[in-house]
């Protein structure tokens, strides 16, 4: 079942208790301060009409007022910074909190399917969605200092004249009831405009994902052209919005006027026969006029509110299928301090390698319906194993089920003969470690992107994968800035950088996908020589000679199916499939 | 007070002025809500003065009546022009963003390379989206705002001069301290800068998750992002905390406001200027004037945050394509286009050359086979073969012509590139072999996928062309195939094959054969290969170390030549010996 808004904001209020505590106190404290203001004015017309005004006996003057008038606000200043300055860290905490249990929980699920939608998308609901839970979070403060208000400025109104409080007010209670009303058909637009919106965004993440794609096919215009059809749909979606929530706040403020002329009409004979007071006259249209801006101040909160339902269901559905608990569970988040550093992994007898072996290992993709399929095969020490065949058989699809990067959708995997209940969270250094098809890096250093927590030399890990001369010729060697915010890498650069990452992570088995890709033949060679003198098992999808040929076995693939096994003599011999992935290798 | 005014005004006059009309149905709104908002106060005045005297018999109920239609009118008109104001700017602001989008589109690989589409999706969406929040917050809020002060001011003035001059006064000076307390927005640029920044380190993320998981290093990247949220953190306290002396600025202002109607108030009460109502009215004018400036004070932060907003959006339009287009069409010859490269030089970085002296003659309907280990040029020769780079030195003709004298788009509609990379759309084949041109009939890509042998996956697709792509659905061999449908269905003059064949596996690559060659037929091509199969249908052979040509001349001449490096790589293989 679908948990409520109100249970995802309760978590992220009880994650910050102090700080939400003290939040009430200077936000309750911002709120109810400006009555004093409305209730000097009562004193001010006052002491207009009288010779020697006096309050509950004691004597003031319109100086005294002024003065009021003026201390009040420098404490009403202070209270505000301190308001500030404890709202940022609550606010933070709360977004915070909610991106880092989403990023955990992406980087729990199997690797090469982490979330569903595109980069774009899911991108958009660790920022967008996450501030507008923060947004609610901090909503139902001022919604506390709101009521505050209005329960002291009612108070003293009914205390001055009840009759007249209640007709007046009757119909703030009537629009209020009519803007929750409104609350569904507002809910299903801003539903549309957040899809609308992210339909634009995501192709936007894409074509820029996809520039020289685009450039190449000269496609700039139909592209844009595109995007522009989904920023007039988004458009629409939105003005429809907005025509709605302009409504309703026509709706809300015509109420106060309506109050306001009640009071006229109510109060005026009362007024003539000196019953009641300009002064009290005053702090009526005042009060009211706050309260009116109050109500209008609902309605926001609960439109903010819909818009937090519709977040906190987006997040779950990043969260595949997590609890909602896990969307709000409770972890530290450093303000000042650093982070706890990293625990070092240690590696245990029973990490080392012996044999791997693979049962019926099955899955398939949902959208083309291919996979593979009861693939088995057993791994011993030292080996050099080569998954083969075409482009479509299943090599990668093998690998990533294999490594838990992929659900495991039927099949056992054992390890040194123990059966493997969760392959992606055992699959990992310093079992094993991946080089996958196109690496990916994160801005940073190419040593931290190398090291990735570790603390061991990297020098012999960048010697294997055949690094050390290129990273001669970068600007700061090791400390040279790559990702996005840094130096292009070439393809081979890549490959090798991943290469030389899986290597520093000082596993048993090392698994790669298709390094030889963007590698020349030489570099090739020599990265297989090096890897050959480290004692690990290998494990590699490659169709190239210079893996095929030093393979002890491998592994034929055709239709995610695995029709052979053998050294590269025996397949030779006996596949025809084989030869022909062989044949167009030679000259 | 420095509003970014008129910076987004020279940015947006351009989007504003075709909705002239819309533009000027809300300014009427806006006046006529205003107006009667100014009103009011003299209909409450009459009635408060109503109620003192007896002898006065104005009509109390006709006085309620009149305040109430004001009100009414007044916030509908209101409503309207905040109506209007929203559409003017999503309409602006979307015709902004589709010119971000088409002048960034068309800005060179130098200036994406350095830019993750997460940080893009923020400057061109998140930036725009800031100056959209300041169109409605300025026009409406502001600008009406500021009506609303001069209507009341001047029925101040109306009423007694002293009044007038008193709250004219009070408006200079508060304006003049909101302008000096208005000094922190600095450190909203800096917060969204902060801000791209991390969310561009979350993009990253997403795009590494299989790294991540397959290298359990999912601790030290959540490590990482705790680092990046608390350095975000800290930057946006600040500012926020900068932010808010404005804020506390306005109280104090608002405050002062009563203190001068009490004060003036009732000095001009008891020396009889003012009747009770007219002290009332001021009272609720005094209210009037603070209000424009508390609304103002509301709008700060956005205004703020529009001020860096702009200037991020300037810096964007500030980005010149590398690559400026010149005005000759590409000859539509029927056999491919003759390619010349004298003395080339090319370097991506100052002292770290890539390419030197690249010297080459190549006849028309020529195939180039380019040779070199990874890192000698090849890719970079490519790129510059296609004009996403300039050389620093020396020229790159194709059809005779300077590559810089070619009109850019009709230059690369002729000449095709296929890279390893393959980007892929989220939508259908369709769209993904088109680009989402509607006008490429269906039967032309059947045709393609047919040549290219590709007719047995297609048919064995759910939807065909409407099958939706995902990740997924395409191993990185059939996104290579889809690469080159696209680009069979260009008709190019030119094709550079950038190691277009590296992720196929022979058995695959087989398939292919043909279609190439049906593909290079008439036509010039430069084939970047590892494998001596691709080279061999190749007329001249190129090999590249460490940017310099080692070795350059045909095929034949070469292979019979038993000195040089492509005989001996024939002889020995081209992988014994690698170039």
């Amino acid at each position: 079942m679908k948990a409520s808004v109100w249970f995802y904001l309760g978590r992220l209020i009880a994650f910050s208790k102090g700080w939400y505590a003290l939040n009430v106190l200077f936000w309750v404290g911002i709120y109810t301060m400006p009555l004093l203001p409305g209730y000097l004015s009562k004193l001010f017309f006052d002491a207009l009409q009288q010779e020697n005004p006096t309050w509950n006996g004691l004597p003031y003057t319109v100086q005294m007022l002024v003065g009021l008038v003026l201390a009040y606000g420098v404490l009403h200043v202070a209270t505000l910074f301190s308001g500030i300055a404890t709202n940022i860290p609550w606010r933070f905490r709360s977004s915070g909190l909610l991106r880092l249990n989403i990023m955990q929980r992406i980087l729990q699920m199997p690797g090469a399917k982490a979330f569903e939608n595109t980069v774009g998308e899911t991108l958009n609901t660790l920022r967008d969605d996450a501030d507008e839970a923060e947004n609610a979070g901090d909503w139902t403060l001022d919604i506390i200092g709101q009521i505050a208000y209005m329960v002291i400025a009612i108070g003293i109104l009914l205390f001055i004249d009840a009759a007249l409080t209640l007709y007046v007010f009757l119909p703030l209670v009537i629009v209020t009831l009519i803007s929750y009303r409104a609350r569904n058909r507002l809910e299903i637009l801003q539903k549309a405009a957040r899809e609308k919106s992210s339909f634009y965004t995501s192709l936007l993440g894409e074509v820029f994902q996809s520039v020289q794609a685009i450039q190449v096919a000269g496609a700039e215009k139909m592209v844009l052209h595109q995007l522009e059809l989904r920023s007039q749909a988004r458009q629409r979606a939105m003005l429809r919005n907005v025509a709605l929530n302009q409504a309703l706040g026509v709706f809300s403020s015509n109420i106060v006027s309506l109050g306001t002329g009640l009071i006229l009409l109510l109060a005026g004979s009362k007024m003539r026969s000196g019953e009641f007071t300009v002064g009290e006259f005053s702090l009526f249209v005042l009060y009211l006029w706050e309260v009116g801006h109050h109500t209008e101040f609902f309605g926001n909160f609960i439109a903010t509110i819909q818009r937090a339902d519709v977040a906190f269901t987006r997040m779950m559905g990043v969260m595949q299928g997590a609890s909602s608990q896990q969307l709000v569970a409770h972890q530290l988040i450093e303000m000042h301090r650093d982070p706890a550093p990293l625990e070092t992994i240690v590696k245990r007898p029973e990490d080392d390698f012996k044999s791997l072996s693979v049962q019926n290992l099955s899955y398939s993709h949902l959208e083309s319906g291919r996979g593979i399929q009861n693939a088995s095969f057993t791994i011993q020490h030292g080996e050099f194993v080569v998954i083969t065949g075409r482009i479509g058989s299943g090599k990668t699809t093998l690998l990533r089920a294999l490594l838990g990067l992929l659900p495991v959708q039927s099949g056992k995997i054992f390890w040194n003969g123990q059966s493997i209940l969760e392959p992606a969270e055992f699959m990992i250094p310093p079992r094993s470690a991946y080089t996958p098809q196109v690496p990916a890096l994160i801005s940073g250093t190419v040593r931290e992107n190398i090291a990735l927590g570790t603390n061991q030399p990297l020098e012999p890990a960048i010697h294997s994968a055949v690094l050390e001369t290129d990273l001669e010729t970068l600007p700061h060697a090791l400390d040279t800035l790559v990702g996005v915010r840094g130096l292009k890498l070439s393809g081979g650069q890549l490959q090798r950088t991943a290469a030389a990452r899986m290597f520093a992570q000082n596993s048993s088995l090392l698994v790669f996908d298709d390094i030889s890709s963007a590698l020349d033949v030489r570099t090739e060679q020599s990265l297989w020589e090096r890897v050959s003198s480290l004692s690990k098992t290998c494990l590699v999808v490659s169709h190239r000679r210079p893996a095929l040929q030093r393979a002890t076995r491998i592994i034929l693939l055709e239709h995610g199916q695995i029709t052979d096994t053998g050294t590269l003599e025996e397949l030779l011999s006996r596949s025809d499939e084989m030869r022909r992935l062989w044949a167009d290798e030679t000259a | 007070m420095k509003l970014p005014i008129a910076e987004f005004w020279v940015l947006l006059r351009r989007y504003l002025m075709p909705q002239g009309t819309r533009v000027a149905w809300m300014s009427l709104f806006l006046l006529l809500g205003i107006g009667l908002q100014v009103l009011n106060p003299q209909i409450a005045r009459r009635f408060v003065d109503a109620t003192q005297n007896a002898a006065n018999t104005s009509n109390l109920t006709l006085l309620a009546v009149l305040f109430i239609v004001a009100a009414l009118v007044s916030s509908g008109f209101r409503a309207l022009a905040a109506y209007i104001s929203n559409e003017v700017a999503w309409r602006s602001t979307n015709a902004l963003r589709a010119d971000l989008a088409s002048h960034t589109l068309n800005l060179g690989m130098g200036f994406h390379k350095s830019r993750p589409p997460g940080e893009m999706i923020e400057r061109i969406d998140g930036d725009v989206n800031a100056l959209s929040g300041f169109f409605s917050s300025f026009v409406v809020s502001l600008g009406g705002n500021f009506l609303l002060l001069l209507g009341v001011l001047i029925a101040l003035t109306l009423q007694d001069w002293r009044l007038g001059l008193a709250f004219t006064g009070y408006s200079v000076l508060g304006t003049i301290i909101l302008t000096l307390t208005s000094r922190f927005s600095k450190a909203w640029q800096e917060e969204r800068e902060k801000a791209a920044q991390y969310y561009g380190f979350l993009g990253e993320v997403l795009n590494a998750t299989e790294d991540i998981r397959g290298n359990g290093a999912t601790a030290w990247v959540m490590r990482r992002m705790r680092l990046e949220m608390r350095a975000l953190y800290q930057v946006r306290f600040s500012a926020n905390l900068k932010g808010s002396i404005v804020w506390g600025a306005s109280t104090m202002f608002w405050v002062t406001a009563d203190a001068l109607t009490y004060g003036i108030g009732a000095s001009l009460y008891k020396n009889g200027t003012l009747s009770l109502g007219a002290v009332y009215m001021v009272m609720h004018y005094a209210w009037m004037v603070a209000e424009p400036i508390d609304r103002f004070r509301q709008q700060m932060q956005e205004l703020q945050r529009a001020e860096a907003s702009i200037a991020r959006v300037k810096e964007l339009f500030g980005f010149v394509p590398s690559i400026v287009s010149g005005q000759l069409e590409l000859p539509k010859s029927p056999n491919g286009l003759a390619l010349q490269l004298e003395q080339v030089s090319f370097a991506y970085e100052d002292n770290v050359p890539v390419l030197e002296n690249i010297n080459l003659q190549l006849e028309a309907g020529s195939v180039l086979g380019l040779l070199g280990r990874t890192g000698s040029g090849k890719t970079t020769l490519a790129r510059l073969l296609f004009r996403f780079y300039d050389p620093q030195q020396g020229l790159v003709k194709i059809g005779g012509h300077d590559l810089k004298n070619y009109n850019l788009e009709s230059f690369r509609a002729g000449v095709a590139l296929v890279t390893q990379d393959v980007q892929l759309f989220q939508a259908n084949l369709r769209d993904n072999l088109t680009f989402f041109d509607t006008t490429i009939p269906d039967i032309r890509l059947l045709e393609a996928l047919n040549t290219l042998g590709l007719s047995d996956w297609f048919n064995a697709l759910a939807n065909g062309l409407e099958t939706a792509i995902t990740p997924d659905s395409l191993s990185s061999g059939e996104a290579q195939l889809v690469a080159l449908a696209r680009a069979f269905l260009h008709d190019p003059k030119l094709i550079i094959l950038d190691e277009a064949s590296a992720r196929l596996d022979p058995a695959t690559e087989h398939r292919l054969e043909t279609a190439l060659d049906k593909l290079l037929e008439n036509r010039t091509a430069i084939i970047i290969a590892h494998r001596l199969k691709t080279v061999e249908r190749a007329t001249h052979i190129l090999i590249l170390q460490q940017g310099k040509v080692l070795e350059f001349g045909t095929r034949q001449e070469l292979a019979n030549t038993h000195t040089s490096s492509f005989a001996e790589l024939r002889r020995l293989g081209l992988e014994a010996v690698m170039v």
